[in-house]
């Protein structure tokens, strides 16, 4: 009896935990997503909901705010998306905000992304509709890649025209490229050419030593720079023939003078 | 019984023992719930049932869920790392073990363990006349013997699932902090974020279907086990087979009938 | 068919008999095992129902008690016609029943006291008033293993098997006892104690009783009567003395074994 009384205790012990583990997943699996929070709904019409299921995370700014409710078809062109949002989160979001679809990380679900708008609103009410921002879906991307395509096809098109005017026979770029009389001449133009520059070459080698040599002093050129008593010298003689033009200017002035008085 | 029609089958060997043994399940599983329901009920062995069933198991199922969670973690980190999807490991472990290993693994354990258990005990019972004994003594052997064992099932299977989740989730985290360093609270964080209620309840609600299954099949092979050592020995091993062909199959099912239901 | 016997047999005592059986069929597919079994046990009667092997009379007492439904025949037990019972009735005549198994069918998961236990918790009638433990413990003083109750089965000897047997099947003071071959698998010496204890308990709870066996020893010490029981019919019935000295060459040949 007492054997008896012990299993059932410890059944009931094991039946007790497995029922309180049970609950507690329930719960955290809940609170995790917001399933006993109050919510109230709004609503967003995008064009394509492509990947959003009810049960998708609604966030704000990148905090998770709700879930997804309902995806709907419309009409012929618009999907409406119910979302449940926390009735704590309300005062963050105002009639102005956007609502758009994205994915969560990398590979992650798609989910209702919703930002504030431009301007400021009033609190959001129950079943409002958002704007929606509908992105770029893969459709579009692929347009635009195909109008890029469009044009590197002209590109291409042109510079298949361009080669080929080079590879015909009478075109400017091909006598260029193909006659032989002139390409000897070009090459005769640069031989000669080559032979200007040798000399060319040469002049300033020999201009190079005669400054060289004016430097260092050699020559009369080199002396008269050169040498600073020379220099003295010279300044000398000009302030003596400076007198002695004066004397003379003085002495013709005198003479000149002298035939008028003559006259 | 010998028949004049023994020697002739009505579609081949193979096929004939099969749809007999489906008609044995049927027939079983309908006095089940005729006599089950009558009072008086058999609550004392219910309960002596239950713990046999569930505590007896736990330890295996425990030991088994510990190490396919670590297993299953320590497989696809490699791969989930090269797709640079290493975060999303919490996520995967806790959606594959709450939504199939967790069930699976202790339905198939328990239908090795307890339905071959099962159907060995009510085999050798009935080989010693105990079964003819207990009806004697005025106990309906349907309720006494057959009836708490599949009560029994199909209450302990759930909450041994429960346990196994729990238990494989940690194990699971084990084999996450073997390369990485997982926070125990980050962890349980992803992992009861990535769970959804349509992930649980469909998984939870299909283990008292393999409870039943197990505890079906078992008590019928048993209890309709030929005479001799012989006939119990096959009887415990078609148990096996059959219920764990029957767990494998109704798992299918559910799984078909929550995508149906937009659960998956 | 020699059935001038038992019916002579069957109109001599004015009170109602224990267990009246008449045109008992039982067939499995093809195998007719009984076909036209007629017996009436009188109240206080030890009636020893003697065959070979597999010829049925196992079937006969798990008839009598309800544990396989016969094709045809009345059978009535205790003045209530077996077959018109329902279920809760037919529990409750069993009560008044009981019924000692070959292999002695002791519950391999319980002791010996749980196996002494189990028909008491499980009659409704409550009856048996006072402490369940002392019932138990009267029943195993009764088969002298006073000592054995805490054993499982399997700790036990064939013998003390067949004697916690007997003991089960007493445990309700039955108006009725049916021994399916209670000596079987047993040596001679125990077989023999065996027999002394059934002789005994019948004395002290004046049980009327139809016992199953090939044991001769045991037929001549507690048969009032044997019926000898083949081809599905209750062939010969009649003393010991009577069947020993029968000039029926098929009953000679089983004696003479």
């Amino acid at each position: 009896m007492d054997k008896t009384l012990k299993k059932n205790i410890l059944l009931g012990f094991f039946v007790l935990i497995g029922i309180v583990l049970f609950i507690a997943g329930i719960f955290l699996v809940g609170s995790k997503n917001e399933m006993f929070a109050k919510t109230f709904p709004i609503t967003a019409k995008f064009k394509n909901a492509t990947g959003l299921k009810s049960g998708s995370n609604v966030r704000y700014n990148g905090v998770k705010v709700g879930i997804v409710k309902a995806v709907n078809l419309i009409n012929d062109t618009l999907v409406q998306v119910d979302m449940e949002i926390e009735e704590a989160k309300r005062s963050f979001i105002h009639t102005t905000a956007v609502a758009a679809i994205a994915s969560d990380g990398l590979m992650g679900d798609k989910i209702v992304n919703i930002s504030a708008g431009k301007n400021s609103g009033a609190q959001v009410k129950n079943n409002d509709l958002l704007a929606a921002h509908n992105p770029l879906v893969t459709d579009e991307v692929l347009e635009t890649l195909n109008k890029s395509n469009e044009n590197i096809r002209v590109i291409t098109d042109n510079l298949k025209t361009i080669t080929s005017d080079i590879n015909s026979n009478n075109g400017p770029v091909q006598m260029l490229y193909k006659d032989p009389a002139m390409a000897q001449s070009l090459r005769q133009s640069f031989t000669n050419l080559d032979a200007i520059t040798g000399k060319v070459l040469n002049v300033s080698a020999s201009l190079q030593n005669i400054t060289s040599q004016i430097q260092n002093g050699n020559g009369a050129l080199g002396e008269i720079i050169n040498d600073t008593s020379l220099a003295k010298n010279l300044a000398y003689t000009l302030s003596k023939l400076k007198q002695t033009s004066d004397a003379l200017n003085t002495a013709s002035g005198n003479l000149s003078k002298t035939i008028e008085h003559a006259n | 019984m010998a028949t004049s029609q023994d020697t002739k089958t009505v579609f081949s060997k193979a096929l004939d023992e099969f749809f007999y043994g489906m008609a044995e399940l049927a027939g079983f599983s309908v006095n089940v719930f005729k006599e089950g329901i009558k009072p008086p009920y058999e609550f004392k062995e219910v309960l002596n049932q239950c713990y046999e069933i569930g505590i007896k198991s736990f330890v295996l199922v425990g030991v088994t869920a510990f190490i396919l969670g670590l297993v299953l973690v320590m497989q696809s980190r490699p791969t989930m790392i090269e797709f640079g999807a290493g975060s999303y490991l919490p996520a995967m472990s806790s959606i594959s073990i709450v939504r199939e290993i967790g069930p699976l693994v202790t339905a198939l354990i328990c239908a090795g363990k307890i339905g071959s258990g099962i159907s060995a005990e009510l085999g050798s019972m009935k080989v010693t006349e105990q079964i003819d004994a207990m009806e004697v003594s005025g106990t309906n052997p349907f309720k006494y013997l057959v009836a708490t064992r599949i009560l029994a099932t199909t209450l302990m299977i759930p909450i041994l699932t429960v346990y196994a989740d729990f238990i494989s989730l940690i194990g699971a985290l084990t084999g996450s902090n073997i390369k990485d360093d997982v926070n125990v609270h980050f962890y349980f964080n992803r992992v009861f974020e990535a769970l959804h209620y349509t992930d649980v309840i469909p998984s939870f609600t299909k283990t008292f279907f393999f409870g039943f299954t197990i505890g079906l099949v078992g008590c019928t092979k048993g209890y309709n086990s030929k005479k001799g050592t012989e006939g119990v020995g096959k009887a415990a091993n078609v148990s096996v087979v059959v219920s764990m062909v029957g767990v494998i199959i109704i798992d299918m099912v559910v799984t078909q009938i929550t995508s149906m239901l937009g659960y998956l | 068919m020699d059935t001038a016997l038992n019916i002579a047999q069957g109109v001599s005592v004015a009170a109602q008999p224990a267990i009246e059986i008449a045109h008992l069929r039982k067939a499995f597919g093809s195998n007719v095992v009984l076909r036209d079994f007629n017996l009436t046990v009188q109240n206080g009667e030890n009636v020893v129902v003697m065959g070979k092997s597999g010829i049925g009379k196992t079937i006969l007492i798990k008839c009598i008690i309800g544990l396989i439904k016969p094709d045809g025949g009345t059978l009535r037990v205790l003045g209530k016609d077996i077959s018109t019972l329902n279920h809760r009735d037919l529990d409750e005549l069993r009560m008044r029943i009981g019924f000692v198994f070959q292999s002695s069918a002791l519950y391999d998961s319980m002791t010996v006291r749980e196996n002494l236990e189990f028909p008491l918790r499980r009659d409704r009638r409550n009856k048996i008033s006072g402490n369940i433990e002392d019932h138990v413990r009267e029943a195993l003083r009764n088969v002298g293993l006073e000592n054995a109750i805490d054993l499982m089965p399997s700790e036990l000897s064939g013998g003390m098997r067949k004697r916690i047997g007997i003991a089960r099947g007493l445990i309700l003071n039955p108006e009725i006892v049916l021994y399916d071959e209670p000596t079987t698998g047993l040596d001679p010496i125990t077989s023999e104690e065996i027999t002394h204890l059934i002789l005994e308990l019948q004395k002290k709870y004046k049980t009327t009783s139809i016992i199953i066996t090939h044991d001769i020893d045991l037929a001549r010490e507690t048969a009032n009567r044997i019926v000898f029981l083949t081809n599905g019919i209750a062939y010969m019935q009649g003393t010991y003395d009577e069947l020993m000295n029968t000039t029926d060459p098929e009953i000679k040949h089983f004696f003479k074994r």
